[in-house]
């Protein structure tokens, strides 16, 4: 069975979680979010994408864990070098920044660029196709800085040099890459003309369905439980 | 259907001379026209003319008009009719394909399901259904063309307008565009194509116009390129060139016995993706010129990376005047190393043009910004880049970027010489000004040379040998001859479609 969930529902439940998840303090509190997100990125068939991009996060997480059990100046107690105060204290942190990131890239991994750019169109026409451009010029822009990178290498410039070379060889990769990035924009203007691009693009209204909307009260109440452990219980 | 264009001219804001001046031409449903035309003839101003990008997009002074039918186009009535490929293939809108496919029918607002059903439609139409959900950066040159081509079709416009649309295609690439060009232009559309080159049009054309400095010189029928072509040297047909002059170097200064200057050994280089290289043994000896053919994707650039160090073997080696290329680093190994790379523009920084080739030598050599300024008079004059040698070179066109960036590499007299496209925009005038610069003995300097090209013409007339890369693998080298005229060879690597090898080929049959 195909769920259609709109992106302006989904958006705004990952909006309420994420509010929830920066509320949350609990530990058990925090596994369930982080439970809950895998749940949802299996049953919407995105569960390998999702680790794959939480893997960077998890070195982040794990280099916190070990900095702050070593440093943070609040350690007390301590199980061999390592201080429980500070460990605590970035698991906390660490678990935090985790649901975040995976709510938002549950949002991204189900929802297409295209349906996207469309909810943003919806906040304003112009604003969701400069998101889409953004999208679509970043490969772009980090393509054309490898370029210049191995042209000026190859032309006999040294960018492991001294500081002083080093500021020198920033303006020679630089400027190339702004240059083309201006003559890219000239271009995209045609193409966006030649397109039917006017700057008045109807705007497509989604009506909510049941699901929609069970989706958005599911993560409402989520909040409110979240707010009222935060405030009643700390 | 009628297109008529009457009397249009067209200024650049800020230029003094008219980038077209009294053009008139007419163009019927069905008809597939070629608009063939040198550098700077103005092909690219009047396709955007035809397109509505004048004066709104582009600014500049427009006058006479373009009627569609006896209707005006542009003017009031705003929403665009035309399917116009740009020669920039490579500038995109969208992240994903069927987004950039999609758009024109968002604008005009369809719903989401006819969308979808469009879209499906024209990918079983050309056979691309299989792109529709792929990245656009990770398309190959040729099917970026094709997504841009059906996306410049989705709203079914009467005319299409395409700017130099094979640059970045292989031989049997362009050939199969071609035919599908004319299936296009059979359902009684309009089809015009510029082009810097005759080489295609007596094949698949209906008519040529042919335009020079702006103004419309001739207008005749696409059979009669052979009288016609006499009039623009500068677009001359492949075998109209080479009956001319092949311009190889004596280079007798050859020394036998000499070590090689560029040998690999069994090098393989795999990327994560698929593609790459593999097992490529391949001898460069002083003073040669050799050329590497293949088609799109076959791993020619990838190939290209290794001799200058900014890839490294996985497997195998490279040597390099007697080093291994993976073991010194890019800079020192540039020394003694040119490379001139597809696109000038990705290159040049600084704002007068002989600073950005003093700039050059004085990073390679380490020395003093007066020692190589005086070092690279000899190279500025050899180019005949005097007069402009105070400009700032993006004010300049790109044919002399791309002499910018060839006297940039010449600078540091390198013994060897490595090309990518170096001609891939220029027309014939430029190209055998650019090549026999190179080639000259007058810049002091004898390199070894290999260059990667899908120009079979460039390969024929410049290089001693050919060497042909498929699928990542050396499939042949040897002689321009013995490559070229080889049917079973030039099928391979996917050139035997271009008209120069039919031609050579034909020649060594009979």
């Amino acid at each position: 069975m195909k769920i259609a969930l709109h992106t302006g529902a989904k958006f705004a439940a990952m909006c309420l979680a994420l509010i929830a998840v920066v509320f949350t303090v609990e530990l058990w509190q925090m596994v369930f979010w982080i439970v809950l997100c895998f749940l949802l990125a299996y049953l919407a068939g995105v569960f390998g994408d999702l680790i794959k991009r939480l893997l960077p996060f998890i070195y982040i997480v794990l280099l916190m864990l070990l900095i702050h059990s070593l440093v943070n100046p609040q350690n007390l107690t301590y199980w061999w070098y390592f201080g429980l105060e500070g460990l605590e204290y970035a698991t906390r942190i660490g678990m935090r920044l985790i649901g975040i990131v995976l709510l938002a890239n549950l949002m991204l991994l189900t929802t297409s660029s295209h349906e996207l750019i469309n909810y943003i169109g919806r906040l304003h026409p112009d604003l969701g196709i400069i998101f889409g451009l953004m999208l679509s010029g970043l490969p772009v822009m980090r393509n054309q800085m490898q370029t210049t990178l191995d042209v000026q290498a190859a032309r006999g410039l040294d960018y492991h040099d001294r500081l002083l070379g080093r500021i020198a060889a920033y303006i020679a990769v630089i400027v190339p890459v702004i240059i083309q990035s201006i003559n890219r924009a000239y271009y995209m203007a045609q193409l966006l003309y030649l397109r039917g691009y006017t700057g008045q693009r109807k705007v497509l209204e989604e009506r909510w369905n049941g699901l929609d909307w069970l989706l958005f009260f599911s993560s409402s109440l989520l909040l409110s439980i979240a707010i009222y452990w935060r405030f009643a219980h700390c | 259907m009628k297109l008529s264009v009457e009397s249009l001219s067209f200024r650049y804001i800020g230029k003094k001379e008219a980038a077209l001046t009294d053009i008139n031409l007419e163009a019927t449903g069905g008809e597939l026209l070629f608009l063939v035309g040198g550098n700077g003839s103005g092909k690219t101003t009047l396709l955007s003319c035809i397109a509505g990008l004048m004066p709104d997009i582009i600014e500049g002074e427009i006058s006479g008009q373009i009627l569609l039918n006896g209707d005006k186009l542009g003017g009031s009535n705003k929403s665009p009719l035309l399917g116009f490929v740009l020669q920039e293939a490579e500038v995109y809108l969208f992240p994903r394909v069927e987004e950039e496919i999609s758009f024109p029918l968002q604008n005009s607002g369809f719903s989401p399901a006819e969308i979808e059903k469009r879209v499906q439609e024209i990918a079983d139409v050309f056979d691309i259904a299989d792109l529709l959900g792929r990245e656009m950066n990770t398309l190959s040159g040729g099917e970026r063309q094709i997504v841009t081509i059906v996306t410049a079709l989705i709203k079914d416009p009467p005319i299409l307008l395409l700017d130099e649309p094979f640059e970045q295609l292989d031989p049997d690439a362009a050939d199969n565009l071609l035919k599908l060009l004319q299936t296009i232009a059979d359902k009684g559309k309009i089809i015009i194509i510029a082009v810097r080159s005759f080489d295609y049009v007596s094949s698949y054309g209906n008519r040529l116009i042919i335009l020079r400095n702006g103004k419309i010189i001739a207008s005749d029928s696409a059979l009669a390129t052979h009288k016609q072509s006499s009039l623009v040297p500068e677009c001359l047909h492949s075998i109209a060139l080479s009956a001319s002059h092949r311009l190889k170097r004596e280079n007798s200064t050859v020394t036998t016995g000499n070590r090689d200057v560029v040998c690999t050994r069994d090098l393989c280089y795999k990327y994560i993706q698929g593609g790459g290289i593999q097992d490529i043994n391949l001898q460069l000896t002083p003073g040669e010129t050799l050329a590497i053919m293949g088609p799109n994707g076959a791993g020619k650039t990838t190939l290209l990376k290794h001799f200058i160090g900014l890839l490294k073997a996985q497997k195998g080696m490279v040597i390099v005047m007697g080093q291994d290329a993976a073991k010194v680093p890019v800079p020192v190994l540039a020394q003694n190393i040119g490379i001139l790379f597809q696109n000038p523009d990705d290159q040049i920084f600084n704002e007068r043009i002989d600073k950005e080739i003093i700039w050059s030598l004085k990073t390679k050599r380490h020395c003093s910004w007066e020692k190589a300024t005086a070092e690279c008079q000899p190279i500025i004059e050899n180019l005949g880049l005097k007069k402009i040698q105070k400009l700032h070179p993006h004010s300049v066109s790109r044919s002399y970027r791309q002499l910018i960036a060839l006297a940039t590499v010449l600078s540091s007299q390198p013994s060897l010489l490595i090309l990518d496209e170096p001609c891939k925009s220029l027309d014939a005038t430029h190209t055998s000004q650019l090549m026999s610069n190179l080639l000259s003995q007058s810049c002091g300097i004898n390199p070894s040379i290999i260059m990667v090209t899908h120009d079979p013409y460039l390969t024929w007339a410049y290089s001693d040998r050919v060497a042909l890369l498929v699928n990542g693998r050396l499939l042949a080298i040897g002689t321009p001859e013995e490559i070229l005229c080889n049917q079973e060879l030039t099928t391979q690597a996917r050139l035997s479609k271009h008209p120069f090898v039919k031609f050579l080929q034909n020649r060594g049959q009979a």
